[in-house]
Formats: C-alpha cells, sequence, structure tokens
C-alpha cells in the first residue's frame, strides 16, 4: 500500500521519469557496450575521417576507429568515474558532516576548518592541481573528484544534521538516554537523507562535467581507452574537416548530465514534503 | 520533612551569552534562578507563567535534558545529577516527558511501535516482547493495534499526542513532564488529551508537572500550582487556595488577564502592565516591581524570602513579609 503510493509519486514527477529514462539507458548502453558497438573501439581501419556512412554511423576519427562504437565504450569510463568518486566521497563526506554538525564545538570547528579550506578551491582547479601533482591516470582523475567532492557532501550533511538535531524527537531521544551513535544513525540520518540524495545526484551530474574535462586535458584515463573528453580533445584538431568527431561525444557529455539534473530535480520535487500535495 | 517523590532544591539554570570584541566578556541569561519545590506522589504540580518565565527550562532540567547549573533534584531522595552511568539512567526512566508540539516530538521516520517502545529499547531492557507491550500501550491511550505499522504523518495531532503519552508511559514512569501538552491541538482536541491524561494519572497513580500557561487547564487537572516569574517561584499553594484567593501580585495580574466569555463583564481595570524583564539583565530587588501595583520603596533594594503564609501556600513578596 505505502510502495504503490510512493511509486505513484514517483510518476507523477516527469522530471524524474526522464532523467531515471536517460540514466538507464545510459548504464544499460555501458553495460552492453560490447553487444552494441559494430566494432572494436580501438581497431583502426586505415581510412581516416570519413564521414557518417551506413558502415560507420558516426564516421572515423582521424587514426580511422569507428566514432560510434568509441562513444558506446567511452560511456563506461564516464559512468565508472563519476559513481565511484562520488560513492567515495560520500563515504567520507557523510560521516564527517554527520559528526560535525552532531558533536559541535572543537570538533566541528576542525572539520569546518578543512572543510572551508578545500571549498575555496574551485571543483576543477582542485582535480587538476591534484592529478598534475600525482600523475595523469583514471585512479588519480577519480581521486581528485572524491577530494573535491568530499568536502561539498559534508557541508550538505552538515548543515542537515544541524537543523535535524533541534527537533523533538531527537531532544526526547537524548533524554531516554540515546548514545551519540544511536541518536546519529537511527534519527539524525534517516530524516536527513533525502536532501542528501538530491545533492549526491547532482553531484554525478558535475563529476560527468569535471572527468570529461580532465579526459580533454588528457589527465584522465589514457589513449587509447575511448572516453568523451579525450574524444573531444582530438576532434578539436579537426572541427572544420571532420566536425562529427567532436560533436558526438560533446552531445553525449550534454544527455549524461542533463539525466543526473534531472533525476536531482526530481527527486527533489519528490522527496521534499513542503512541494509535494497532501 | 516528609519524603517527597520529586524534589527540586535551589535550582539554576543559566545560559551563557557572549558579548562584546572577541567575545571576550560573558553574560548569564538567567532563565532558572533560585527554584525550589517538590512533587508528592500520585500528584499533579500545575507550573504556569508566561513565556520567558523558565517553566519549559525547568521541566526540562527535570527530564534531565538541560544540565542545571546549580541546585540538586531529587528522585526518591537520590540526586539525579549526582549518580553516574547506569544507575543514573535507571533513576532517569521514572521520568518522561511529553512535548508541547507533537509534530516535532515524533520521529517522521519511525513507525509508532517503534516510537512507542523507543525509550526501553534505549535502556537495553532485554527479554522483553516490544510488539506485545506497544500493543498494550496504544490501546491503553485509546488507539488501536492497527495503528502501530504506520508513520506519524498518517496521524492528526491529536492522535500523534496520544503516541506521545504511550511512549510516556512506556517505561512506567513516577514522573510525567507534561510541557504544554495541549496548547498546540484543536479546543475540541484538547479536552480529550486532558481527559486521558486525568484518567491516566487515576488509573496509574502518576504524578505530573503539568506546565501550561492556561489557567483553565491548570485549574482542571492540577491539585496544587506553582506561579513563575522571570526565573522565580514567586507563589505555591493549593490549586483552590491560589486560584480563588492570590496573594502575590503578580498571580492577581495573571488571573485577571483570563478572558471571561461575557462581553458585559469586560474588566476595565488594567491588567499586567508592561513586559516581562530581560532574564540577561533583571531588574534589582523583587523582579516583578516595575510592574507591581503594591510596589513598596523596600521592593527595589531588596529581593524578597519565600514565606509561608498558610501551611503549604508560599509567597515571595514583602506584602506578606510581617505576617
Amino acid at each position: 500500500m505505502i510502495k504503490r503510493e510512493h511509486l505513484e509519486i514517483l510518476m507523477e514527477s516527469k522530471l524524474l521519469i526522464t532523467g531515471l529514462a536517460i540514466l538507464v539507458s545510459l548504464i544499460l548502453i555501458a553495460i552492453f557496450a560490447g553487444y552494441i558497438a559494430p566494432y572494436d573501439p580501438i581497431a583502426q581501419d586505415f581510412r581516416p575521417k570519413q564521414p557518417p556512412s551506413s558502415e560507420h554511423l558516426l564516421g572515423t576519427d582521424e587514426l580511422g576507429r569507428d566514432v560510434f562504437s568509441r562513444l558506446i565504450y567511452g560511456s563506461r569510463i564516464t559512468l565508472y568515474v563519476s559513481f565511484l568518486s562520488i560513492g567515495v566521497a560520500t563515504l567520507f563526506g557523510l560521516p564527517m558532516g554527520l559528526i560535525a554538525g552532531y558533536y559541535g564545538g572543537a570538533v566541528d570547528k576542525a572539520i569546518s576548518f578543512i572543510i572551508d579550506i578545500l571549498l575555496s578551491f574551485p571543483a576543477i582547479i582542485l582535480t587538476i592541481l591534484i592529478t598534475a601533482m600525482l600523475g595523469p591516470n583514471l585512479t588519480n582523475a577519480m581521486l581528485s573528484i572524491s577530494v573535491a567532492f568530499t568536502p561539498r557532501i559534508a557541508r550538505i550533511v552538515r548543515g542537515q544534521v544541524l537543523s535535524v538535531k533541534e527537533e523533538d524527537y531527537v531532544v526526547a531521544s537524548k533524554a531516554m538516554g540515546g548514545k551519540g551513535w544511536y541518536i546519529m544513525l537511527r534519527h539524525i540520518l534517516p530524516n536527513s537523507i533525502a536532501p542528501l540524495l538530491v545533492q549526491v545526484t547532482l553531484a554525478l551530474g558535475s563529476a560527468v562535467i569535471i572527468e570529461s574535462s580532465l579526459a580533454f586535458l588528457g589527465l584522465s584515463a589514457q589513449p587509447p581507452t575511448p572516453s568523451w573528453g579525450d574524444m573531444i580533445n582530438r576532434g578539436r584538431r579537426y572541427i572544420y574537416t571532420a566536425p562529427w568527431m567532436l560533436t558526438a561525444p560533446g552531445i553525449m557529455i550534454t544527455i549524461a548530465v542533463l539525466g543526473f539534473n534531472l533525476l536531482g530535480d526530481g527527486l527533489r520535487d519528490v522527496l521534499d514534503p513542503r512541494l509535494r500535495r497532501v | 520533612m516528609a519524603s517527597h517523590l520529586v524534589r527540586v532544591d535551589n535550582l539554576k539554570v543559566y545560559y551563557e551569552k557572549k558579548t562584546g570584541l572577541l567575545s571576550l566578556s560573558k553574560k548569564y541569561i538567567k532563565a532558572v534562578d533560585g527554584v525550589s519545590f517538590y512533587i508528592n506522589k500520585g500528584e499533579v504540580l500545575g507550573l504556569v507563567g508566561e513565556s520567558g518565565s523558565g517553566k519549559t527550562t525547568v521541566g526540562k532540567a527535570l527530564a534531565g535534558i538541560i544540565h542545571p547549573t546549580s541546585g540538586h533534584i531529587y528522585i526518591e531522595d537520590k540526586d539525579l545529577y549526582a549518580l553516574k552511568g547506569e544507575e543514573q539512567r535507571r533513576v532517569k526512566m521514572k521520568i518522561q516527558i511529553i512535548f508541547q508540539n507533537p509534530f516535532s516530538s515524533l520521529d517522521p521516520r519511525m513507525r509508532i511501535k517503534d516510537i512507542i517502545v523507543e525509550p526501553l529499547r534505549i535502556m537495553g531492557t532485554k527479554d522483553i516482547d516490544y510488539d506485545a507491550i506497544a500493543k498494550e500501550l496504544i490501546e491503553k491511550v485509546g488507539l488501536s493495534i492497527h495503528h502501530l505499522n504506520r508513520y506519524p504523518h498518517q496521524f492528526s495531532g491529536g492522535q500523534r499526542q496520544r503516541i506521545a503519552i504511550a511512549r510516556a508511559l512506556s517505561t512506567n514512569p513516577d514522573l510525567i513532564i507534561a510541557d504544554e501538552p495541549t496548547s498546540a491541538l484543536d479546543v475540541s482536541i484538547q479536552a480529550q488529551i486532558l481527559n486521558l491524561m486525568w484518567d491516566l494519572q487515576k488509573e496509574l497513580n502518576l504524578s505530573y508537572l503539568f506546565i501550561s500557561h492556561d489557567m483553565g487547564v491548570i485549574r482542571y487537572i492540577s491539585n496544587r500550582v506553582a506561579v513563575m516569574y522571570a526565573g522565580k517561584l514567586v507563589e505555591v499553594g493549593d490549586t483552590k487556595t491560589v486560584l480563588e484567593s492570590p496573594l502575590h501580585p503578580y498571580t492577581q495580574s495573571l488571573l485577571k488577564a483570563v478572558p471571561i466569555p461575557d462581553p458585559k463583564k469586560a474588566r476595565r481595570e488594567r491588567i499586567v502592565v508592561g513586559e516581562p524583564p530581560d532574564p540577561a539583565n533583571p531588574p534589582p530587588g523583587c523582579r516583578f516591581h516595575p510592574r507591581c501595583p503594591h510596589k513598596m520603596d523596600i521592593c527595589n533594594r531588596m529581593e524578597p524570602e519565600e514565606i509561608e503564609v498558610n501551611s503549604g501556600h508560599r509567597i515571595m513578596c514583602f506584602l506578606y513579609q510581617e505576617k
């Protein structure tokens, strides 16, 4: 009964359904890339920069590789990096924010200080800095994105905790003798999770952009691994002679980010009880 | 002295407020400033006063939510804040609190059956059937078993307050602190909740500290009344005595402020004038003197002692000092 009611609310949000549809398709494409892609994404057919044709749906790049196949395989890197790095950021940011917000005082000051320092760098600058220092590869790109987003997640959680911990049911639970961890896990976390979910979804979208930017700069996955940012970088040089090389991955990045943002906005509509019809 | 269930001795709760450059100077907001009273087993003590008089703070200190700055709270002669660990927890379980707003006192993400037995779970009571206890309690407060699997948002304010009462009863408490339990509810629902609390009090021989600013509610439910003003108790006595022949000028003004439902009888005389004092900066001497109609010379120089005029009727006022 409750489940059906929830499903109805979900179905009401067109944003959420659209975003979800886009992301599910992307995930399916990434999983079944081997079956969808007509060519090996690394194989060259020695006829570079062919325009789109029935043989090569989106043409070939400067090394004669099939752009469509590279696009399909490129979704793997994009999704893998964004989910894993934001997952790690949440894993660290969530307890940081929870502890800072709940205990307050010196603990909060220390954690907030670290958060503020990290937040004073724009995410893209911070990630470039870290990957440039540690060396350009996929692992370091993910690591840098995690570092950039951990303080963002922590700050959102902290703000939520600060408002939830003043609720009477938390005060009541403390009066009953509830210990810190019990109250955090039983009362504060479940009541803070909704806005966090929205922010994590939006962060996934930002992570897609940042990963693509790093790849564009050659700081993420190294060639010949197919990735959308790297494809744009290669296409940039032939923008007048072979515009398909750059346009196709550009559109895919847009669609992926749009998917995450629509899902995030949709979730916000659904999860915020103030916007929900009674 | 007879052994009381609860004895509060010179309770003080100050809040620190940092002011000035670099927060160097500290100011204290004296929310509760030397309050003593007792509650007997099976007795309802009504605590009245204006907003900001410190009545909720007294309740929270008793419930163990706010640590008092000084003073003692004795539960069956055990000093609540001197006890440690397990023993303190056991004593605390004998006191439960019902909050004013039932919309924020129940966790929206918990089922009713979990909310009701939460105090027991926290206490770590083993080998008991939580579901059976929840079933028993929910029926005791006039709801039914099929409500147990629902969430708080599916209930009305009155029903939520019933759930909060069931939760308070789960540990078999001796004292329930009711912090304006009816003031967030519709008038028709208020009566139901009051009747429920009245019935439970009789049935389980509970004691209540009933905090309210509604004189009608206090008259109905309490055996004795304590009147608070700016962090001090100004008058304590039997409900009948205090409400029908109040002695302290503040209690008198407070009772005159109760509206009467007859426009012809509308009172012309001025009721309590002015604002309650700033608790960070209370007036010297008797705290009520700037608003008092019977102000004397001594009132702004010295603080009146508590005196007992009749047995059990105590007041803090110079008007009755020589008697």
